[in-house]
């Protein structure tokens, strides 16, 4: 068999678990060629289920180990990474949450494992130069306004409705007590950064979100500004803190 | 030791995973060196930052798992380029990968798929080796691995597959004591030829890892899991691999059911024993 068509097998083996098309390639001996690529099969779901244990260490605790392994064996067939960096692998394990049955009534998970893998992007997101407070000393006011920005890598803006910060919190700890969590659905901005070395998260208020929200892609801090509806230069000037503060910010290019 | 694959000391290290992290930086222990799994530190951040500040203490080598050599559609420029850009950050003693695949069709396996032995995979292999070796401009060492079975049309032994792709691309080889020990058993080999086979080769790291033996009725396979002590017929074998091949920096790995660190250092501190008692019988 041409090495391709045998990968091309082995793929299409690991995914559906028949193994019609590839166990004649294989030898028989005291195990038959399935019970060989049997093997195979196992690390691959094992593992990969043990990546997203890893990166949604909350949201398995909230499933229990018996719920989060079917529904990340049953992720990893219908989502395998692209990719083999498996701290980028689970992008899609919220919204497959959110799809079953089960999370109909505890829609809360879903949230929580949105949280996680905010924080896994953003504690791995590339570092980049930021605005800093110098990079504003000397501009004019049209050139402040014309400022091209963009939001940093590491800093991710994400609308929720549990309190997924104090549950998350809550989690920390051997034996996790709720009693004082209001478990009230609201809309909530969550920021989740890595300005340095850590991990930082805070809820936003709803101009901060607006503002953050316009400068996810390249586009002047004028713009976003506006979007974020300040009606005063106290709200404007306490958003550019946070995110001076935070390094949220990126110039995208310079000055005209 | 004449091979220009590693720069690593002639001494034991320890694979260093997420969960020791913050004690190996702060204690600092008493190791020559530390191999970390090259794609965990392909982000931005404080994960490759600490391996920065690592370096200023210990050699370090980048162990990949997920460049996919053994893959017929060529390597992932985007992710070698990736693997470059650390290397050139940190300038390791030592980069290395696998014979293996684990990419196809844009799909990322998480496992060391095997390989036929035969001269289309070892024509790709070389190619994917040689691209690797010209993209971060140095050699690299290729690891044998732990097979659960063997593909009708291979028409040559590991050894041989291995001396050959070292041969054609210039690679040298990361000997893996236990993984030699799985396979051979595995296979009804002679684990003792496998390393007669391979000991001219350009060796510049061994690998020490536990496995276990899985029970299928009453019938039994090997499972190299990295999850527990090195085994008492892998220590004898990494003895006689120390004679035949020549005293070589030598790694203990394990990756799951993580012990405290100390149990790790205790299993390094074992294989300096042996490695210390190798080079004085060189001497």
């Amino acid at each position: 068999m041409r090495l391709a068509d045998l990968q091309a097998a082995y793929r299409g083996y690991l995914l559906s678990g028949d193994s019609a098309a590839l166990a004649p390639a294989i030898v028989a001996d005291s195990f038959d060629g399935p019970e060989r690529l049997a093997i195979y099969r196992n690390n691959f779901l094992i593992s990969l289920g043990e990546a997203l244990k890893a990166n949604f260490p909350v949201t398995l605790q909230l499933l229990g180990a018996d719920f989060f392994g079917q529904a990340a064996r049953r992720f990893v067939l219908a989502q395998p990474p692209q990719r083999p960096c498996l701290f980028e692998y689970g992008a899609g394990f919220a919204d497959y949450l959110r799809d079953l049955p089960e999370m109909a009534t505890r829609p809360y998970i879903v949230d929580m494992a949105r949280f996680e893998f905010a924080r896994v992007a953003a504690y791995n997101a590339p570092v980049e130069p930021a605005v800093t407070p110098e990079t504003l000393v000397g501009l004019s006011p049209e050139q402040l306004e014309a400022l091209p920005i963009r939001r940093a890598r590491h800093a991710l803006v994400l609308v929720v409705r549990a309190p997924v910060l104090a549950l998350w919190q809550a989690h920390q700890v051997a034996e996790p007590d709720f009693a004082d969590i209001d478990m009230t659905p609201r809309s909530r901005a969550l920021l989740v950064c890595r300005p340095e070395q850590a991990l930082t998260y805070q809820e936003l208020d709803l101009s901060a979100s607006a503002f953050l929200l316009a400068a996810e892609h390249e586009t002047t801090l004028g713009v976003a500004a506006a979007r974020c509806g300040a009606t005063d230069d106290a709200t404007l000037g306490r958003i550019i803190a946070l995110a001076l503060q935070l390094r949220l910010l990126i110039q995208s290019k310079a000055l005209k | 030791m004449g091979t220009s694959c590693s720069q690593l000391p002639l001494a034991t290290g320890i694979g260093l995973r997420a969960a020791h992290h913050e004690r190996v930086r702060a204690e600092q222990p008493d190791i020559a060196w530390l191999e970390v799994h090259t794609e965990n530190f392909l982000g931005g951040g404080a994960t490759p930052a600490m391996l920065e500040t690592l370096r200023e203490r210990y050699a370090i080598s980048l162990h990949g798992v997920g460049l996919s050599l053994g893959s017929t559609e060529g390597l992932d420029e985007e992710h070698l380029a990736r693997i470059a850009a650390l290397v050139r950050r940190l300038d390791p003693a030592a980069v290395s990968d696998h014979v293996s695949w684990s990419v196809t069709a844009g799909v990322y396996f998480n496992d060391l798929l095997p390989i036929p032995y035969d001269e289309e995979a070892l024509l790709v292999i070389v190619r994917n080796v040689m691209r690797f070796q010209e993209a971060i401009g140095r050699t690299v060492m290729v690891e044998n691995p732990s097979t659960y079975l063997r593909h009708a049309q291979s028409d040559r032994a590991e050894p041989q597959f291995l001396a050959e792709l070292c041969a054609r691309s210039g690679c040298g080889l990361l000997l893996d004591v236990n993984n030699v020990f799985v396979s051979t058993e595995n296979h009804g080999d002679d684990a003792h030829a496998y390393l007669a086979a391979i000991a001219h080769l350009p060796i510049g790291e061994i690998h020490l890892s536990g496995h276990h033996l899985r029970q299928i009725g009453n019938r039994s396979i090997r499972i190299d899991d990295h999850g527990s002590p090195v085994s008492d017929p892998v220590w004898t074998l990494y003895e006689h691999a120390l004679r035949v091949i020549g005293p070589r920096p030598t790694l203990v790995e394990w990756d799951s059911a993580l012990p405290p660190l100390e149990t790790l250092l205790a299993e390094a501190g074992k294989a300096q024993t042996r490695l210390d008692a190798a080079r004085r019988s060189v001497a």
